[in-house]
């Protein structure tokens, strides 16, 4: 972050304002400015409206004891509907990626949110993240018969989807581990794709009949 | 006075990506170790989308061929290519794990600016010796040459307390004093190691000859073991930290 400049023509308590909405991400000194100014000319109810969902997010939202997805009740709506598919689970990294997957409307089984992927440089080992809490889960449900590891296409992700199908194997040996499929993203031409991403694709390929 | 606008200085540049993080939205920042420019911190931009053109070619642990604007604060990545991408060890967690412990040490041990290409030599060297089943061995020798080629090389043939040449025999090893100490003043302090003369050859031989000479010879489990008690510590009194990666090592081997 650019280092802050705070003005001396600006009232400190809007100064405070402009370095608060700056610790958000994306947004830059001017863009803070336009929000602190923004919320200025706001009427005083709207502004006591934002300042209590902010305050109610860290209040109210708490981790489901099952997904350990963030919910406002101990076990979030995903894990309590009945019309959901409880034999596959999806691990993800972040929960922000279990509403990308369900915006899809591809996806109706199960979630594991990990909060995090394995990092040993930066000292994020397995107890850092949800991994135990997903064995655990394993452990217990017998009618888990896959488990999807949507864990970001880098090292990083990777090493976590093989530790998570290593600890599997050791401790269920029939339960399927698979690996979101890579290759080219839709809409991309050819001539502008990495290696990495053509032998992936390469690799992935599917009957054209299965694609359609 | 027109105001001076300083001119970007472009570099083009084979390294070798030791870390990463998330950086803004769609951003990631790499630190890269380079061949003539030292260890460099550069902003990939939007290459967390599933469209760029770099995210395939640049992850922790690839070789590649870096262009790069070199910036006040932060330097920015305008154009990579992939060199060697160790797919072999990227397709095994053991090696996985073996691979994030050299680059951790390499980032521990690299500084800004350093024309010296010695320390990248041997870190690209390392990585393509990786497949050899000896890579205890391999983490060992890598460790002591690193502390070699960074000045920090312990001394193994002189007392550190009295100056003297050391005989063959058993002795302490003290890491605050970068060497070897007689064993008669082990009452001295609880923070020596003691160590036998064999695990002493070891360490001598694992400094003094490179990689195709010491992968021949096989050392006892005992020996390496005690090499490794050595240069963790020593390791950690040079850098003043822990490294990170190592608990994980010993987690999934």
């Amino acid at each position: 972050m650019v280092p802050l400049d705070r003005s001396p023509f600006i009232p400190e308590a809007l100064n405070d304002l402009i370095d608060s909405f700056r610790l958000l991400p994306s947004i830059g000194p001017k863009t803070a400015q336009r929000l602190a100014f923004a919320t200025l000319k706001m009427p005083e109810e709207q502004v006591k409206s934002i300042s209590e969902s902010l305050l109610g997010i860290k209040s109210k939202i708490i981790y489901c004891e099952v997904c350990q997805n963030i919910s406002e009740k101990t076990t979030c709506d995903v894990c309590t509907n009945q019309n959901r598919d409880k034999s596959i689970i999806c691990v993800v990294e972040e929960a922000m990626d279990v509403y990308v997957l369900e915006k899809s409307g591809a996806y109706r089984g199960m979630f594991h949110v990990l909060h995090g992927s394995l990092s040993p440089a930066n000292g994020i080992g397995p107890e850092e993240i949800r991994i135990t809490e997903l064995l655990n889960r394993i452990q217990k449900d017998d009618s888990i018969v896959e488990v999807v590891v949507a864990t970001n296409l880098n090292l990083e992700g990777e090493a976590t989807a093989m530790y998570i199908n290593q600890q599997i194997s050791e401790i269920k040996k029939d339960i399927r581990v698979t690996r979101l499929a890579r290759g080219m993203p839709s809409g991309s031409d050819i001539e502008y794709a990495d290696e990495t991403t053509i032998s992936h694709a390469l690799g992935s390929r599917i009957n054209i009949n299965e694609s359609l | 006075m027109k105001a001076y606008r300083k001119r970007k200085k472009f570099i083009q540049t084979e390294a070798i990506v030791l870390k990463s993080f998330d950086f803004g939205d769609a951003d990631r920042i790499f630190t890269i170790l380079t061949t003539n420019n030292g260890i460099i911190r550069v902003v990939a931009k939007g290459i967390r989308k599933p469209k760029s053109r770099m995210g395939g070619h640049l992850d922790i642990l690839s070789k590649v061929n870096a262009y790069i604007s070199i910036g006040e604060n932060l330097s920015n990545l305008s154009q990579v290519e992939m060199i060697e991408n160790y797919t072999e060890i990227k397709n095994d967690l053991s090696l996985i794990s073996i691979g994030f412990y050299f680059l951790e040490l390499t980032e521990k041990f690299s500084v800004e600016n350093n024309p010296d290409n010695e320390l990248y030599s041997l870190l690209s060297y390392t990585l393509d010796q990786i497949f050899q089943k000896k890579n205890e061995l391999l983490m060992r020798w890598f460790e002591i040459n690193l502390l070699s080629l960074s000045g920090f090389l312990p001394d193994l043939y002189n007392c550190q307390i009295s100056g003297n040449i050391l005989d063959e025999g058993d002795h302490l090893f003290s890491s605050v004093n970068g060497g070897l100490v007689d064993k008669k003043y082990s009452t001295e302090t609880d923070n020596y190691i003691s160590v036998d003369k064999n695990s002493i050859k070891a360490m001598r031989f694992l400094s003094k000859n490179n990689w195709d000479v010491v992968k021949n010879i096989n050392f006892k489990d005992q020996n390496l073991k005690k090499v490794k008690e050595v240069t963790k510590k020593y390791i950690q009194t040079i850098t003043q930290s822990l490294i990170n990666s190592e608990k994980f090592l010993s987690n999934v081997n």
